[in-house]
């Protein structure tokens, strides 16, 4: 038996308390394709960022072909000749390609400097091995995002990836004809002796590419198996298997709810080239989850529901009435609230008080003839603050002071505030410890026994299973599953979130 | 131009995003040219309405005015293709040159190597404005709008009332700014010589080519492995140096040299910058371009002296071109914004 390539042993790593990933060891061989896969937040990037040194492990020990090795930058990884091309490209958009490539290492003439003439050569040669009709002086700025994935796969052929390539979802952008191509590099650099890691949400690629499959769950290892003896369900039978009751207490559940009038429908709603035809509706009292995996247009079909991007097909009807989709402000009047999801970015004003966030919305309505009026403004959060169970020394407290949990408890009593009569969260309950988690359960759970209609976009599944009535699933930009509380499994939901899209059109 | 086919991946029904690209492509790639056109316009404009214009002495003061602006928009320049500014470049030039030749007059018998003083003092400045910007990591408006003050003051400090006359430097400092070689001004040809070297050290070194990366994409230059406080840093000392030098020449060319020297310099410099082309958000523009934007604000200013405009006119044409560069600036990285957007979304339907 040969030395393995890559060996990962009792590799852990928490952030602020949260285990990312536990104990987690495989090893990969020098000549094969090993597939990582799991759900959202199973630990897979935090092991890739392990691996390449952009993070350091809390315990474990990585060892490259036998020799342990621990990176402190991406650029000592290189060095060792590991590279990882990820999913969202991150290139220099005012350069050319060639530069793209080679920024950082470009050849140099005896003379030392840039020798532009081998560097545009070079380029095309990389360009030609990975079978792209790619100008090496295109600008980056004009390139498609699959486009670009080449030109990141270029880069990392050009560092020397020679003993361990690591492609993060790299084939969520590109068409099946450059999905084909990518696989035939990736074939003829696994021939060649370099060991791949592969990761994609798409397991319907993954058979007859990769040789082994190793899955994560929750921050830990759970198998690792030559791909062969692996079919489809059993990959998601591995990724979801764990039992709900585990994770949540029984809910009071859905069914006890009195579910009211049909307060919004949307029908084939769309937005050009990033999802299309999305029916469905909301009634008052109802709790419905959206949920599929990072990237598949869930927070984008809420943010065109609430106008911040307006739709470019489909109807939205709010209480039975179409209305023509244009503002946030005109969403808000109608009733329809939406929870982003970077709360700090764009759901609090962080240096201001919890005061002054939670009236920021209806500061003019609590104003007399334009002066405000901190009395009442005090009462009001007064009155939030008690039903949200926010945690503070002090309502005059900055925000910035409190925890993500009371965060976002304040960010859930701003658009309370307001009244709305459709809430949408967009991953309520992200990064928060597992306490609040379920006092933010209850709180949704009231806000629906009171009438609030209630989308929950979230990507922890069990948290969707508990919390949900009714289940939507979305794969890329596409509903591809509605599932009632008592037909939704971890498994069907995972199915229909790991599905290719259906019409997908040939490049 | 434009090199970029139609490359094999693009794919059906993509041909107005294809068009847009290449005219956003054509954009970026020749701004140089437009502002190229833009001062044969001017220069056409003011022969005809200026009578003196179209002389060749008049060329000659064109020249002479612009070549020590040519070099700290160059200096400039350096330091805006990284994402930050240089407000002190006209406090630097204060400094440098009153101390730098101060010293000259001190040390009579040293000779023309003191022109390496003022040129020290300026690397110095560059070094305190790296360090507070790259390893600091204060944000470069309000860092170098600090050490502006502080440079200014010191200077004012070091000359404690007193001011240089030309009559008590060496013969060769007055000699530097009136020379010529080969029939040309040894001022222009300096100009020309810096606009070169630094244009081919941006194309052919790699930490030239590093500055723009950071300019362009600070967080892809962090997955890189760039270091980029490194490369700023290094962006500030090669300005502060380039600024060392202006501030040489222009205390050579002012026969007498008061720590009031060149103010709002860096707001000119910073005009001539923009106005070449070169991107206030960092990662596009060259040195060439900005020498011209330089060239662009001197011809300017001389045709309004020409015509009897009164001073505050010619500030007020200065800023007014400034705000136009910067919105035309702003537009084009609007459209390669959208264009990214648009490609984004092309690539995701697949």
């Amino acid at each position: 038996m040969t030395v393995a390539r890559l060996s990962l042993v009792g590799i852990s790593k928490s952030f602020g308390g949260i285990e990312a990933v536990r104990d987690v060891a495989f090893d990969v061989a020098p000549g094969t394709i090993h597939a990582l896969v799991g759900e959202n937040g199973a630990g897979k990037s935090t092991l890739v960022k392990i691996i390449t040194g952009l993070q350091p492990a809390d315990a474990g020990e990585i060892r490259l072909d036998g020799v342990p090795v621990r990176f402190r930058t991406p650029m000592e990884a290189r060095a060792a000749g590991i590279v990882a091309v990820y999913q969202d490209p991150k290139l220099f958009p005012h350069l050319d390609v060639a530069e793209n490539i080679f920024m950082g290492i470009h050849p140099l003439s005896r003379l030392g400097v840039v020798d532009r003439r081998q560097m545009y050569q070079r380029a095309r040669d990389l360009l030609r091995a990975l079978d792209v009709e790619l100008d090496p002086y295109a600008l980056v700025a004009g390139l498609s995002l699959g486009e670009v994935q080449f030109v990141e796969f270029a880069r990392a052929m050009a560092e020397g990836a020679e003993r361990l390539l690591i492609l993060d979802e790299p084939t969520a952008a590109l068409t099946p004809d450059e999905t084909d191509r990518l696989f035939r590099v990736v074939r003829r650099l696994r021939d060649r002796g370099t060991a791949v890691i592969f990761i994609s949400h798409r397991l319907e690629e993954l058979s007859g590419l990769v040789d082994f499959v190793t899955v994560l769950r929750d921050g830990r290892h759970i198998a690792t198996a030559p791909a062969a003896t692996l079919d489809r369900a059993g990959v998601v039978r591995l990724m979801v298997g764990r039992s709900l009751d585990q994770l949540y207490p029984e809910s009071p559940g859905g069914a006890r709810r009195a579910l009211g009038a049909e307060l919004l429908r949307v029908e084939g709603l769309g937005q050009e080239g990033v999802f299309d035809d999305i029916s469905f509706n909301l009634r008052a009292g109802e709790i419905v989850g959206l949920a599929g995996l990072v990237g598949a247009g869930r927070s984008e079909i809420a943010q065109t529901i609430f106008g911040v991007t307006p739709p470019t097909a489909g109807r939205v009807i709010v209480d039975g009435r179409a209305v023509a989709v244009r503002d946030p402000r005109q969403m808000l009047g109608l009733g329809i609230a939406y929870l982003p999801e970077d709360r700090d970015g764009e759901g609090l004003i962080t240096t201001l008080s919890i005061v002054k966030n939670l009236v920021l919305p209806i500061v003019g309505r609590l104003a007399w003839r334009g002066i405000l009026r901190p009395g009442r403004e005090q009462a009001e959060t007064r009155r939030f603050a008690d039903r949200l169970q926010i945690k503070a020394a002090s309502l005059e407290q900055a925000v910035s002071a409190l925890s993500g949990g009371n965060r976002q408890k304040v960010v859930l009593g701003k658009w309370l505030a307001m009244g709305p009569r459709v809430l949408i969260l967009d991953e309520p309950t992200h990064g928060i410890d597992v306490g609040t988690k379920a006092q933010v359960h209850q709180i949704i759970e009231r806000l629906a026994a009171d009438g609030i209609a209630i989308l929950m976009i979230s990507s922890d599944l069990p948290e969707v299973l508990r919390m949900s009535d009714r289940i939507l699933v979305i794969a890329d930009g596409q509903l591809t599953g509605e599932f009632g509380r008592d037909e939704a499994t971890q498994e069907v939901v995972m199915t229909a979130a790991t599905q290719r899209r259906r019409n997908r059109p040939a490049a | 131009m434009i090199r970029r086919r139609a490359s094999a991946v693009d794919l059906p029904g993509a041909e107005r995003a294809g068009r847009a690209m290449a005219r956003t492509t054509f954009l970026l790639e020749n701004r140089v040219l437009g502002v190229l056109a833009f001062l044969v316009l001017l220069a056409i404009f003011f022969s005809l309405v200026a009578a003196n214009f179209a002389a060749v002495a008049n060329a000659n003061t064109i020249a002479l005015n612009g070549s020590i602006l040519v070099v700290v928009a160059c200096a400039e320049a350096i330091v805006v293709i990284t994402r930050n500014y240089d407000l002190s470049v006209g406090s630097v030039v204060a400094l440098a040159s009153y101390v730098g030749l101060d010293l000259v007059r001190l040390h009579p018998g040293a000779g023309p190597i003191l022109v390496l003083a003022p040129i020290a003092i300026g690397g110095l400045c560059g070094v305190v404005n790296g360090l507070l910007v790259a390893y600091g990591r204060i944000p470069s408006v309000i860092a170098t709008l600090g050490t502006l003050s502080i440079f200014r003051g010191l200077a004012y400090l070091y000359a404690n009332g007193q001011q240089i006359n030309g009559k008590d430097l060496p013969d060769w400092v007055a000699g530097t700014a009136s020379s010529h070689v080969f029939g040309l001004s040894t001022l222009v040809l300096t100009a020309v010589a810096v606009v070169a070297l630094v244009g081919l050290g941006l194309r052919y070194l790699r930490v030239g080519r590093q500055i723009y990366a950071i300019g362009s994409n600070p967080a892809a230059a962090a997955f890189y492995g760039l270091k980029a406080p490194r490369v700023v840093f290094q962006a500030y000392v090669m300005c502060g140096l380039l600024t060392g030098l202006a501030a040489f020449l222009f205390g050579a060319r002012a026969g007498y040299i008061v720590p009031y020297l060149a103010q709002g310099l860096e707001l000119t410099a910073l005009a001539a910058v923009v106005i070449g082309g070169v991107s206030v958000l960092g990662g596009s523009g060259n040195v060439a371009g900005a020498a011209i934007g330089a060239v662009t604000l001197a011809t300017i200013d001389n045709g309004l002296v020409l015509l009897g405009a009164s001073d505050f006119t010619r500030q007020f044409i200065q800023g007014a071109a400034i705000v136009i560069a910067v919105v035309v600036d702003s537009v084009i990285q609007r459209r390669v914004r959208d264009l990214l957007k648009l490609m984004r979304r092309r690539g995701r339907v697949g």
